[in-house]
């Protein structure tokens, strides 16, 4: 199975390391606006990194309007949910489905965007200093994120 | 350009105007930015003498070509104005998330001029600027004034830097708060931004910047995050941040109890031990782009306070608002915390102040009859909270507080100035200065006035072999805590440390000062990964050369000289009464020679503590030489 990006709030700190991170890896340009992942407080008044699940049946590919082949695809290999601008109407429907908060919209284009795990070598956890955001294995999930539980 | 986002904004608050220039690369290169080019702004543009509080005093904002990079803590603000505390440079900086915000709006530096008729704030919005008016603001506490804008901006990631009611009341140490709990607090920053009646700066920057080698700055940015986490002092301070001080300087003999009269041997001292303080803080917090994340929340469980929660409370105030104020509930200092933050008056001051009024008390120099009742006793936390709120208010002596312990000082009389410890105005930190010869230089001779951020040499803390003092600093008894001998460069070394870390708009925990391998070299490197200028170490130090001159000479315009350099209060007078220090004190031969040996390592004239022509010509300062010559300053 292939591996997933897993958020840790319990671990988060909120220094947004890993937006510069993002941004920087995918835009060149240190802005916040530009990352894929994002700091928010979550329902717990934790710091959570916002992170797309690249889920098995995606929302946000549920939601897209556009009939055809869609702008919004998940990779059946890798696992890895894509978003192909040149499709894209700019809806945002896909944006306000997501229930993760991991489908973004880029304020000067106007078009969303959204975490390609760096094709498998995700930036962000390799700046992250306290290990709120981790590359796991699919299989490790249950058990690494039952450690910030009970 | 890479690195500086590349537009200085002007905004005249008396004619409504608004105006971005370019980012000149004098300024650039020569202080690259935060506290060094607001230091040059403030020296260039607010002619000596005027009032701080009057419309022609000018507050500079600053950031850095390391802000709003995500790399090792680039996430503060510095904020510069001549100071209505201590009438010499002012100056502050903060943490959280302002300073970058404001970068990626595409500001390096804010310079708000004027004055406005009525409260107004500012919202910056990239590139769209505009004056608001804030009557429905004005005298809302900071978490208020927060969520109402945020809400009227429609926006919950709007950053803002505020004032609360203190600055409105012109409070001379009031504080201006970037986000929950981080102050811009010493000098009054605050005061002159009550005074120029505006509120708020809001800002929300979505244009970015960018670095001249993107990879080799990533490459650089994570190994720099992997020092900084493997530094020796990292696993206890990103767990306990600053409050690992209190254990620590009780065990030394440094704390500071019932204003300088008592050490650590005070009945309730266990109560201020790191440990008793982590039991309140709940989690830890970072600003932005930090990797140390020494901040926390808190939340007080049992006693009076109970329910009580919180940002952010770090050493000093709980040293001032604590012990020093002979305050025996950790648990107060902690709703203090919280109403320093609300209200925007600094922790630091607001409590050291209070010290110098309970001593005035005991002495019989103020009355029961001067407090409008209030029983100012040793351990009287009610009365410490309430002549807190008198002082934010300007009620009573409350009024006289306000303007600060030395001011207020010499207005009551009585010899109350005694008991008041203070360099040019600014507080002695609550840490015992006679324990710590070179610290006491460095609050001597610091450009903003006591404070031990702008070069206290932490070697004193920590013993250190003379072997390798003489090695670092050239003298075998540099970094003994007792000796009066070399310390000139120990302290112009940390002090250079200190004076690039504010103007790189970078934490002094994440640097040399601290136990962080960050030096000039280093330093050096993040900036030319940022800009693709080449600063090497040598270029480092004449910029923090530059920069320390600078301010001299604004101090030196404003009639400072070396019978300024020296420390008021009890430190001289009278030794340490107990502890491993006991009958220590500072001598005044000793600091004479301290001050003799500093203007020769710095190249200040050694009977006036003005810098010579050659020193600033040495530094591409030829046009303050002329100036002060001009002005018949120099020696």
């Amino acid at each position: 199975m292939p591996k997933k990006l897993l958020a840790r709030p319990a671990l988060c700190v909120n220094c947004r390391i890993c937006e510069m991170a993002c941004a920087l890896q995918k835009s060149g340009i240190f802005s916040p606006v530009k990352a894929r992942i994002w700091i928010q407080k979550n329902r717990k008044g934790l710091d959570a990194p916002m992170i797309c699940r690249h889920c098995l049946v995606p929302p946000c590919e549920k939601a897209c309007p556009v009939e055809g082949e869609r702008p919004i695809r998940r990779d059946k290999e890798s696992g890895i949910v894509r978003v192909f601008t040149e499709q894209c109407i700019g809806c945002y429907d896909c944006v306000a489905a997501c229930p993760f908060g991991a489908m973004r919209i880029d304020p000067h284009t106007g078009h969303v965007f959204k975490c390609d795990l760096c094709d498998g070598d995700p930036e962000c956890t390799r700046w992250c200093p306290t290990g709120a955001i981790q590359y796991v294995d699919t299989k490790a999930i249950g058990t690494v994120s039952a450690l910030d539980k009970g | 350009m890479y690195g500086w986002a590349g537009t200085l904004l002007r905004v005249n608050l008396t004619d409504r105007t608004v105006r971005s220039e370019e980012h000149p690369p004098t300024l650039r290169h020569g202080y690259l930015g935060g506290r060094g080019i607001n230091s040059r702004l403030l020296y260039d543009e607010v002619k000596p003498g005027v009032d701080p509080l009057g419309p022609e005093n000018k507050l500079f904002f600053g950031t850095s070509p390391l802000t709003g990079t995500g790399l090792v803590t680039s996430g503060r603000i510095h904020v510069t104005a001549r100071s209505p505390l201590t009438g010499i440079l002012g100056d502050s900086n903060a943490g959280g998330h302002f300073g970058p915000e404001l970068k990626w709006a595409g500001y390096d530096h804010l310079i708000i001029e004027g004055a406005a008729e009525k409260p107004v704030y500012l919202w910056i919005d990239d590139g769209h600027v505009e004056i608001r008016d804030a009557g429905h603001l004005w005298g809302k506490v900071v978490s208020e004034t927060y969520a109402m804008l945020r809400d009227e901006l429609g926006d919950p990631r709007v950053r803002i830097a505020a004032i609360g009611p203190a600055g409105e009341n012109l409070v001379r140490f009031a504080s201006l708060m970037t986000d929950h709990g981080n102050a811009c607090g010493k000098t009054g920053m605050g005061t002159v931004m009550g005074a120029k009646r505006l509120k708020a700066v809001a800002v929300r920057g979505t244009r970015g910047f960018r670095a001249a080698d993107p990879e080799r700055f990533k490459a650089v940015a994570r190994d720099w995050t992997q020092k900084i986490r493997q530094g020796p002092a990292y696993e206890a301070f990103s767990r306990v941040g600053t409050l690992m001080y209190l254990s620590q300087y009780h065990a030394q003999g440094r704390s500071v109890a019932r204003n300088v009269q008592a050490t650590a041997d005070i009945d309730y001292i266990h109560r201020y031990s790191t440990e008793s303080m982590m039991k309140h803080m709940t989690r830890s917090v970072a600003c932005f782009g930090c990797p140390i994340h020494c901040k926390h929340e808190f939340k007080i469980r049992k006693g009076p306070y109970a329910g009580e929660a919180g940002h952010g409370t770090e050493f000093c105030i709980m040293s001032a608002h604590g012990p020093a104020c002979g305050n025996p509930d950790e648990t107060a200092v902690l709703r203090i915390n919280n109403l320093c933050n609300e209200y925007g008056i600094c922790g630091d001051t607001s409590g050291i102040t209070l010290a110098a009024a309970f001593e005035w008390y005991q002495r019989g120099i103020i009355t029961r009859e001067d407090t409008d009742g209030i029983p100012l006793e040793w351990g009287n936390t009610e009365a410490q909270i309430e002549m807190l709120m008198k002082t934010i208010r300007r009620e009573g002596l409350g009024d006289l507080l306000a303007d600060g312990s030395a001011a207020a000082a010499a207005r009551i009389g009585k010899g109350a100035e005694r008991f008041v410890s203070h360099a040019k105005g600014g507080d002695i930190d609550a840490v015992d200065i006679r324990t710590l010869k070179g610290c006491a230089l460095s609050d001597a001779v610091s450009s903003r006035g006591g404070d031990p951020q702008r070069g206290w040499p932490g070697v004193e803390f920590y013993p250190m072999k003379p072997e390798k003092a003489r090695k670092l600093f050239g003298n075998e008894h540099a970094a003994d805590p007792r000796s009066y001998e070399g310390k000139g460069a120990l302290v112009n070394h940390y002090a250079s440390i200190c004076t690039l870390c504010d103007a790189l708009g970078i934490c002094k925990f994440s640097s040399a000062w601290f136990a962080t391998p960050i030096a000039l070299k280093e330093m050096g490197e993040l900036v030319t990964a940022a800009t693709g200028v080449d600063f090497d170490e040598k270029r480092m130090g004449e910029i923090a050369a530059r920069v320390h001159n600078v301010e001299r000479a604004y101090l030196v315009r404003e009639g400072i000289t070396r019978k300024d350099d020296t420390i008021h209060g009890r430190a001289m007078e009278e030794p340490v009464p107990s502890g491993p220090y006991k009958g220590e004190r500072l001598d005044r031969d000793g600091m004479a020679r301290m001050l003799d040996d500093y203007y020769r390592v710095v190249g200040w004239d050694r009977e006036t503590g003005i810098p010579t022509r050659e020193t600033l010509e040495r530094l591409g300062l030829k046009d303050v030489a002329d100036q002060l010559q001009a002005m018949g300053k120099m020696p």
